[in-house]
């Protein structure tokens, strides 16, 4: 018993919690307020690359909801990118447009998050809530955050969010089905010149979930073993505007996650485990002076990732660095044109004892120039965009995007953007041994969007609806297939033919202090192989595995001062689980119902967190033989303290 | 007026996705078998989909029944990643790997038992009518069945995983992928007595007419350690010759054929080595090119070589026959990821 409560991961952080305490206390009774301007720099460069293209934010209120969600489960519930989710708790990736998982950029505060070994990152290690902001930018967007950013891009911002001086700290301990216990604590300053945002983390979950295992007759409801896993994690925000043109931000983000990986419809007990770590720093200058605008951008992480099999005696061991530098420098040179130019240094080096020490490293520098041009009493915006890079192995394309919105009225906007995107082969594709290929080429192509936004007011009904078309080629996609020494090596096997149109619904109704509505998203997506250089090959004109061609999310809402109630239902067409389209997954619908209450007050206070997932008790699975969890439950409260001066 | 034509517009966006969902299952034609020996090809599935199956492919016709297990045994999967199969006792024993398990099918390939008890089992080599071993790739030990049970009565410790088998003078040789040795097991006490070091990667190895044993190493490229062919002479347990592959190579699969005095095996392509050949060819007598070979095996009734092209692992199959010096005759489909074969004789 002792033992199990020194290994719980709230007493294991105990240590993380005081630290904060000690960080958040020296300033509680700061009460100064300082009137400096808010420096928007931070922003302009997502401005910029949103320019022609359809962009989906993630409300609070939904983001409330989701408090003990991972960011795959966020993005699946609300978006029409596919999340490819291995299990509970088990690795997520994104299908975004047709994309492979490599092919969508998660950037956290403009810095790729992958991990640059494999080529993604897992979402299923980013905590929904621990995000300021989510936001999707939808289609091809290389020339601006370069390699991966083909299907699109999501944007992660951490920061400090109070305006005025004072702290507040909330604390969401959250229970769930199959053992899950969830913790986060958030610790907000601001005095004077200075903010703070400190974020700690800890979740903890059996994961001993029921599933349904149909081919068992007599006991066809299963148990998951070994399915444990355990998030832990720090994120520290430091924030110091010195006047009203410069300021710097730190952040230190720690993360933790031990993870066991189950067996299922076998009678083979796994002894399968995964260790992920990782360290990330970031420091970001912002400098504005009338008309120019500066960001001083520089990170460095460390992603660790052991595997170990002790049945077969494998124990695998990885760690990746990256250290990246930018600088961005924004001028309007005229009242209707700004321009950017912008500088990346990025090197990725790897050790791993499937790396030697001669081929282990990645450097790229990377150079782009942009023009943003106000037309037409500025409701005609045009960005264009140029990317040049070179790397120390394989070649580069150039990128580039050509963009425009344009307001044809008050209630109806067009979007257009024109793109070469390309995805930078992963570090185990140049330099695993045995197998990788430093010859390999970048995947890359050309997409083309368009966005229609209609969004109008009748008295108390808002009406928003938007319909996307999009297309995309992308040449030399990247397959490991047996390579001269039989060893399977990468090599650039395909032409892939990604086309689709999107459309979001809206329609709510607005009174003082409550309003309700409905939301529903729809994505289709035609993703074909369209060249195949293995002879006598079945995939030709053949729907990508694993990308469901329907995907609808829709939900239901109701927000009033006390409380938000959201149902949510998610569809998924079928996805086929081989590239020659002979077998495939049945579609599945899933209903979820979450309730939180909106208490607010200037002081102390208390709100209540309900949700029920999987409400129809449906048996299905994303991923074949990867069953997914029944009818489950989660319970939480948050907790705030406050005090801000007003 | 507007906003209502912009409604349509949209509207008609979210209505173009006019693709029908539901894929089309694909129907099985009639399939008329002739008397010939039949080709059983192996087919592993995708790891954890639940895809293994066995093609039978008639030579003569030239049709295949794509899931011939499920076609024998309606409602019945095989189960996860078919390894191998063996025929003796008048029965196949199917070897299915992640299934943890060992299917018994008769000779029409009806299932008539199931051997439980399994970790991660490889190869089935039967040593009497009533007793068998079973290589494992997790539990580090060999398994001994009671084939009048169908059932596991003991073990013998090895410590690693093991791979394929075969037996002559009362000893069972054993590869050992994971270290330079294979083992020697005394089948009649169960007892390891002996190893020999034939190098690391050691997956298959054959008996030639003269009853000397061949084993395949594939080496281990990370660290540099090139691939071995070597002679055994199972009575001394003596290495009479060994031939090293060139660095970067890495070779598998072997097999041999009907009159023992020929081996086989995948290197960049299909490789033939007769037996009294000095050295190793220089070249494969059927260049890989774009095929991903995965298995083969030698057909003990035309001396045909058949090559399974495994793709990208996640589609059907080809399988490619050709002729004892190499020229292609023909083609199949088989199911996914095939490792081998089984010839009727």
């Amino acid at each position: 018993m002792l033992y199990h409560k020194l290994n719980s991961p709230l007493y294991n952080n105990l240590g993380i919690l005081v630290l904060l305490f000690f960080l958040v206390n020296p300033f509680c009774s700061a009460q100064d307020t300082t009137y400096l301007k808010e420096i928007p720099v931070i922003a302009i460069k997502n401005e910029f690359a949103a320019i022609g293209k359809k962009v989906q934010t993630i409300d609070s209120t939904t983001k409330k909801l989701f408090i003990q969600s991972n960011l795959g489960d966020l993005l699946a519930a609300n978006t029409p990118i596919h999340i490819k989710n291995y299990g509970n708790g088990a690795i997520s990736t994104t299908s975004f447009r047709g994309g492979s998982a490599n092919q969508t950029a998660i950037l956290w505060n403009g810095f790729n998050l992958k991990n640059a070994m494999l080529g993604h990152i897992d979402l299923s290690l980013l905590p929904a809530n621990l995000f300021n902001d989510v936001s999707i930018e939808y289609g091809g967007g290389s020339s601006t955050w370069g390699s991966d950013a083909v299907g699109g891009s999501v944007h992660l911002k951490t920061g400090t969010a109070l305006k005025n001086n004072g702290w507040k700290v909330i604390a969401n301990p959250n229970w769930a089905s199959f053992g899950n216990f969830n913790t986060n604590l958030c610790a907000e300053l601001k005095h004077k010149k200075f903010s703070s945002r400190s974020y700690f983390y800890s979740n903890a979950n059996q994961n001993n979930f029921k599933y349904k295992d149909t081919l068992n007759k007599e006991n066809p409801i299963q148990t998951a073993t070994n399915a444990f896993y355990a998030h832990n994690g720090i994120l520290q925000t430091v924030s110091y505007q010195f006047n009203n043109s410069n300021q710097i931000n730190v952040n230190a983000w720690y993360h933790k996650t031990d993870r066991r990986l189950p067996n299922f419809f076998t009678s083979q007990e796994s002894k399968r485990y995964q260790f992920d770590k990782s360290l990330r720093l970031t420091t970001n200058y912002n400098y504005t002076k009338r008309r120019y605008f500066l960001i001083f951008k520089n990170a460095f992480f460390n992603d660790k990732l052991n595997y170990n099999d002790s049945a077969i005696a494998l124990y695998s061991k990885s760690s990746v660095n990256t250290f990246i530098s930018e600088l961005e420098n924004f001028y309007q040179y005229h009242p209707k044109n700004q321009l950017q130019v912008g500088l990346n240094f990025t090197e990725n080096k790897a050790t791993a004892s499937n790396y030697s020490e001669q081929q282990n490293k990645l450097t790229r520098f990377a150079m782009n120039l942009a023009n943003k041009t106000n037309l037409l009493n500025s409701n005609l915006i045009i960005y264009t965009s140029l990317r040049v890079e070179k790397i120390n192995f394989s070649s580069t394309p150039i990128t580039g995007n050509v963009s425009a919105n344009y307001k044809i009225c008050n209630w109806l906007k067009a979007k257009v953007n024109f793109a070469k995107v390309y995805r930078q082969p992963t570090l185990n594709e140049l330099f695993w041994q045995p197998g990788g290929n430093p010859n390999i080429n970048p995947e890359q192509g050309y997409s083309q969007e368009g966005d229609l936004e209609f969004d109008k007011q009748f008295n108390k009904i808002k009406v928003t609806i938007s319909g996307s078309i999009y297309n995309r080629n992308i040449m030399n996609w990247i397959l490991w297939t047996p390579g001269a020494s039989g060893n399977p090596s990468p090599i650039n096997l395909q032409e892939v033919w990604s086309r689709g149109t999107e459309s979001v619904w809206k329609l709510s109704y607005h009174k003082t202090n409550y309003n309700f509505g409905l939301t529903l998203n729809t994505g289709y997506c035609l993703s074909t192989i369209e060249k195949d250089l293995q002879e006598n090959n079945s995939t030709l004109n053949r729907q990508l595995i694993y990308t469901p061609r329907y995907t609808i999310n829709s939900n239901l809402f109701f927000h009033s001062d006390y409380f938000s109630l959201m149902v949510f239902h998610h569809y998924v067409g079928y996805r086929f689980t081989t590239s020659d389209n002979l077998n495939w997954l049945n579609p599945y619908h899933l209903l979820s119902a979450r309730l939180a209450t909106n208490f607010n007050k200037e002081k102390d206070f208390v709100n209540l967190f309900l949700a029920v997932n999987n409400l129809l008790n449906n048996n299905y699975v994303i991923v074949a033989n990867k069953p997914m969890p029944l009818r489950n439950f989660e319970i939480g409260i948050t907790i705030h303290f406050k005090r801000i001066k007003t | 007026m507007k906003g209502f034509g912009t409604i349509i517009l949209l509207s008609f966006i979210f209505f173009t996705a006019c693709i029908k969902d539901k894929p089309n299952v694909v129907e099985k034609g009639n399939i008329t078998l002739s008397s010939a020996k039949k080709v059983y090809v192996i087919n592993e599935g995708m790891w954890t989909n639940n895809q293994a199956e066995v093609s039978l492919y008639d030579p003569q016709t030239q049709q295949v029944i794509q899931e011939y297990y499920k076609t024998q045994n309606p409602n019945q999967i095989l189960g996860d990643v078919l390894q191998s199969i063996n025929f003796f006792n008048s029965n196949y024993y199917c070897v299915v790997n992640n299934s943890s398990k060992i299917i018994i099918c008769n000779n029409e390939f009806k299932k008539i038992g199931q051997i439980n008890g399994l970790t991660s089992p490889r190869y089935i080599l039967p040593i009497s009518n009533a007793k068998a071993y079973v290589s494992d790739f997790e539990a580090n030990q060999i398994h001994v069945i009671d084939l009048t049970q169908n059932a596991k009565v003991g073990s013998i410790r090895t410590y690693t995983w093991t791979e394929q088998m075969v037996m002559i003078y009362n000893k069972a040789f054993v590869c050992s992928p994971v270290t330079n040795y294979m083992y020697v097991i005394n089948t009649i006490t169960n007892q390891i007595t002996d190893s020999i070091n034939v190098g690391i990667g050691s997956y298959g190895l054959v008996l030639d007419k003269n009853d000397k044993l061949w084993v395949l190493s594939v080496g281990k490229k990370q660290d540099n350690i090139q691939g071995r062919l070597t002679r055994i002479d199972p009575l001394s347990l003596q290495i009479e010759n060994s031939f090293t592959f060139p660095q970067n190579q890495s070779p598998g699969n072997l097999c041999l054929n009907k009159t023992k005095d020929t081996l086989y095996y995948l290197n960049r392509g299909v490789c033939q080595f007769p037996i009294q050949n000095a050295s190793l060819p220089n070249a494969p007598l059927i260049n890989a090119g774009s095929k991903n070979f995965y298995g083969i095996g030698i057909n003990p009734n035309t001396y045909q070589i058949y090559a399974a092209d495994a793709l990208t692992y996640d589609q059907k199959a080809n399988i490619y026959i050709y002729s004892v010096t190499g020229v292609e005759q023909s083609t199949f489909k088989a199911s996914y990821i095939p490792n081998g074969f089984y010839f009727e004789q």
